[in-house]
């Protein structure tokens, strides 16, 4: 078999390639949701008093809301009663050191391809892994702490750190923001918990993985990173699930908080299990992620690729409070199958002289319905204001749709603002020109998809790009013709 | 939500006996009218304000229309508080008309509220290519005219349309339907230069078919609260939509353009433009939606709006929205908003060219792009001269 034939038996015989599933022992809560659970939830992870008062309050706020309907997807009714809130891979004691963690699980994140073991320095990535619900393992910990940077899970920082986790808990993104916000600050199980104090460069990327390991669970994690007066860090963050025929429900709150001159790069390779070719199972991703630019110079900037979920409904979001400070949203999503994208951005221009930059590509193949959602909102006090956005479409077949809602709100006269949009399909004499060359169909497609997204590639750390650029022509697999 | 209703209570009174306007007014109780949250009035809570300023039950008996406001020559026609008055209207050469009983429309709620309350349709069948025009004269509480225009197999026909408030706080809800037939041609121009108590909600709906060409022109100066609602329906196959619009707004005004624009069948062509330059207090809205069907292959369409904001008290709100369900298309959609260049002032001012001059200057360039396509003279002075005594 000559090499070229190889890599595309590769490529035709990959489908979802994370979709098995581990069995290993869990602690779970039965189905439902109740303040019965949220105490469950809260007792085991020895919560203080105030963080339980905060969840049953959210929990009474999410009784009295409605199920947003707005978004321009379609699904079934979420039957909330028959989820499983909580569920942990049973472990015998908190590990102390990554020899202590159960080795299935262990083995589980080689399986992703995501060693956590130290030979993972050789990347210089710091990784907290979390499983359904639970971080598993946080590398790297000593390294980062002798900097005075705390990275560990939720649950570990409300204990060690309650001050701090007590401060900025729903300051950027309010329990009663919206619906899966507030769900989420009633149940959410573990996430990742991120300070840099003040004037520290964080000299790694740091990075949380999630994965939906049990059935019939929702996964509802928080990551909240803070990022004190001058400093500075990158963020990852990747997850998958297992392939499964019934919907699972991700609600996860991001919470980013930047102070003067700090700048957050986050980034989101999200990769959830899809579902099926005729759109059977597959995550619903509902996430609220938000930053707030509190200090002047701050710099707040989103990248994602979206190439997983059934339905996707998301929106980073960053609140431009500060002077002078930046908001940056770079995304690429890809939609094939059925798949539902209903995602984009809010640009909250309120301090003088903010920024913000948009640059959005939609790919939408298959049966797919792909949206751009997009507000900027520049306040009366901003001025100087300047925004550019720019949101590209590209249609491959005759079945799929996509569709662009931005929204332009300005109160001040000296804002400057511009929106562009285009709609295009990958053209023949495109896919002509690369098979004159020797470039088969499939790959020409490929190659002309990674072209239209490299500006938003390039924003990528470097490990996260290699991965981001094969999942795209993964996801398209299939679907020229 | 009660507080809506109270509107639709008052005027339940005068719905039509006929079998449509009934039919429509029961829709509408059912649908309600737009409120806050509703999507397509976001921006322009329009049952609130009508509430609050206008007297459904203001009636005034007289048939008062000022002859020196508009030229009696040509074909017009004269509709005095929503309702035709044929003894001033005239008519030229083949150009022919009827009225007739209310038809159904469209079903989004102001449009039915038009349906249900208006006493009879103004059917004009299309002729020679000279010019029509539309006057209303409104003096009482609410009016509703309702138009339909046929234009048949290879005709073409041009209408302007004018309103006049002659009454403070009166609401105009109009309602004109535009059957654009094979290879026809029709130019719509309305003019809208209102005083600070005038409202109204106009809604203008196209069907063309194959080969047929739609033109809609729309500038707007003042007025308390000016809704446009401008549906092209491009049915068939190489049809062409144009849409051009300039709303260029001092004082309180509001203004909001919502254009929809919908491809149905392959081949066909849109364009649109809508230019804004808001002053003092006032709020402009834009929001255009491109609908491309799945059929709608080798389709164009294209989008754009810019927008100049004057003062610290303007607000705009715009959203341009692109759907697209058929992959062999071309469509692209920008929106700026800005102000004035200062080189471009500073250059002006340091060849002896005062500011405010320089400003009208720019200013004007800037809004005359919209009227480039306008095809009759009269209009396009007649806007031309809006455009200089609104900015000097």
């Amino acid at each position: 078999m000559s090499i070229e034939e190889q890599i595309l038996e590769e490529f035709t015989s990959k489908e979802y390639e994370h979709g098995w599933s581990v069995d290993f022992e869990a602690d779970e809560t039965p189905l439902g949701i109740n303040e019965d659970i949220i105490r469950f939830i809260s007792a085991k992870k020895e919560e203080p008093e105030w963080l339980l008062r905060w969840r049953l309050e959210a929990f009474r706020l999410w009784q009295k809301m409605e199920e947003p309907k707005w978004a321009n997807v379609s699904y079934p009714m979420i039957d909330f009663q028959a989820i499983k809130y909580y569920s942990a891979p049973k472990q015998e004691k908190k590990p102390n050191s990554l020899d202590e963690v159960d080795p299935e699980l262990l083995k589980t994140f080689e399986r992703l391809g995501i060693s956590l073991q130290e030979q993972k320095r050789l990347t210089g990535v710091a990784i907290d892994a979390v499983i359904d619900s639970v971080s598993v393992a946080t590398t790297f910990k000593d390294k980062l702490s002798e900097l005075g940077i705390i990275f560990c899970s939720f649950s570990e920082a409300v204990q060690e750190h309650p001050e701090l986790v007590r401060k900025y808990i729903g300051s950027v993104v309010p329990s009663n923001d919206n619906y899966y916000a507030a769900l989420n600050s009633a149940v959410f199980s573990d996430g990742s918990f991120c300070y840099i104090p003040k004037g520290v460069r964080c000299p790694m990327e740091l990075s949380t993985y999630f994965r939906i390991n049990a059935a019939n669970t929702g996964q509802f994690e928080r990551t909240l990173i803070i990022a004190d007066e001058g400093s500075y860090v990158s963020y990852l963050e990747g997850c998958t699930a297992p392939m499964r025929d019934e919907n699972q429900l991700h609600a996860a709150v991001v919470e980013i908080y930047a102070a003067k001159n700090a700048e957050v790069k986050y980034s989101t390779v999200q990769n959830w299990y899809p579902g099926d070719k005729n759109g059977k199972g597959g995550i619903y991703n509902f996430v609220t992620k938000r930053g707030i630019c509190v200090g002047d110079y701050a710099k707040i900037s989103w990248t994602q690729v979206e190439t997983g979920s059934a339905v996707t409904w998301k929106y980073p979001s960053c609140i431009l409070k500060g002077d002078h400070s930046v908001g940056e949203f770079y995304s690429v999503a890809v939609t094939n199958n059925h798949q539902q994208a209903d995602t984009g951005t809010k640009m909250l221009h309120i301090g003088k002289n903010t920024r913000s930059r948009i640059v959005s590509k939609g790919i939408s193949a298959g049966k797919s319905q792909n949206s751009y959602r997009g507000q900027v909102e520049v306040m009366k006090r901003a001025e100087n204001a300047r925004n550019f956005s720019q949101c590209d479409s590209l249609l491959m077949g005759s079945l799929c749709g996509a569709h662009t809602f931005p929204y332009i709100d300005i109160k001040n006269k000296t804002a400057q603002v511009e929106h562009e949009a285009t709609t295009s399909k990958v053209g023949e004499d495109q896919i002509f020109y690369c098979q004159q060359r020797g470039i088969d169909e499939e790959n020409a497609v490929a190659l002309i998809v990674n072209g239209f997204a490299k500006e938003v590639m390039n924003k990528l750390p470097m490990e996260f790009a290699v991965e981001a650029q094969k999942l795209l022509a993964l996801t398209l697999e299939g679907s020229v013709g | 939500m009660i507080k809506e209703y109270n509107m639709l209570r008052s005027l339940e009174g005068r719905v039509n006996e006929n079998t449509s306007s009934r039919e429509a007014w029961k829709m509408l109780t059912e649908i309600g009218l737009p409120h806050k949250k509703s999507e397509t009035y976001k921006f322009t809570p329009i049952v609130l304000i009508l509430e609050k300023n206008i007297d459904w039950d203001l009636n005034s008996k007289s048939t008062f229309c000022d002859k020196k406001l508009y030229a009696a020559k040509g074909s017009h026609f004269i509709f005095i508080n929503g309702v035709l008055n044929e003894k001033l209207s005239q008519v030229q050469g083949d150009i022919s008309f009827a009225i007739e009983d209310v038809k159904e429309g469209r079903h989004d709620p102001l449009s039915l509220l038009n349906t249900s309350l208006a006493s009879n349709e103004l059917v004009i069948t299309s002729g020679t290519e000279s010019p029509v025009f539309i006057y209303h004269f409104n003096s009482v509480g609410i009016s509703n005219p309702r138009v339909r225009i046929k234009v048949k197999s290879g005709e073409s026909i041009q209408l302007i349309e004018k309103l006049f408030e002659t009454n403070e706080n009166t609401f105009t809800n109009s309602f004109i339907h535009f059957e654009v037939a094979e290879n026809a041609f029709v130019c719509h121009s309305k003019v809208q230069n209102y005083n600070s108590s005038t409202y109204s909600h106009e809604t203008v709906a196209a069907n063309v078919e194959n080969n047929g060409r739609f033109y809609n022109n729309t500038f707007s100066f003042e007025g308390a609260l000016t809704r446009n609602n401008l549906i092209i329906n491009l049915n068939g196959q190489n049809c062409e939509g144009h849409m051009y619009g300039l709303f260029l707004l001092d004082k309180k005004s509001h203004i909001d353009n919502n254009t929809t624009v919908d491809h149905i069948q392959p081949n066909s062509f849109s364009n649109e433009l809508y230019k804004g330059i808001l002053d003092e207090d006032s709020t402009g809205v834009f929001n255009g939606k491109i609908y491309v069907r799945q059929d709608a292959q080798k389709t164009n369409a294209f989008q754009s709006n810019n927008n100049i904001l004057l003062s610290e008290g303007a607000t705009l709100h715009t959203k341009p929205q692109l759907e697209i369900w058929a992959d062999d298309v071309k469509c692209s959609h920008g929106c700026t908003s800005g102000q004035l260049d200062k080189d471009a002032i500073f250059y002006l001012r340091s060849r002896g060219i005062d500011y405010k001059a320089a400003k009208a200057m720019l200013l004007r360039a800037f809004a005359e792009e919209t009227l480039e396509h306008v095809k009759l003279e009269t209009i396009k002075h007649e806007v031309l001269d809006l455009i200089n005594q609104k900015l000097l």
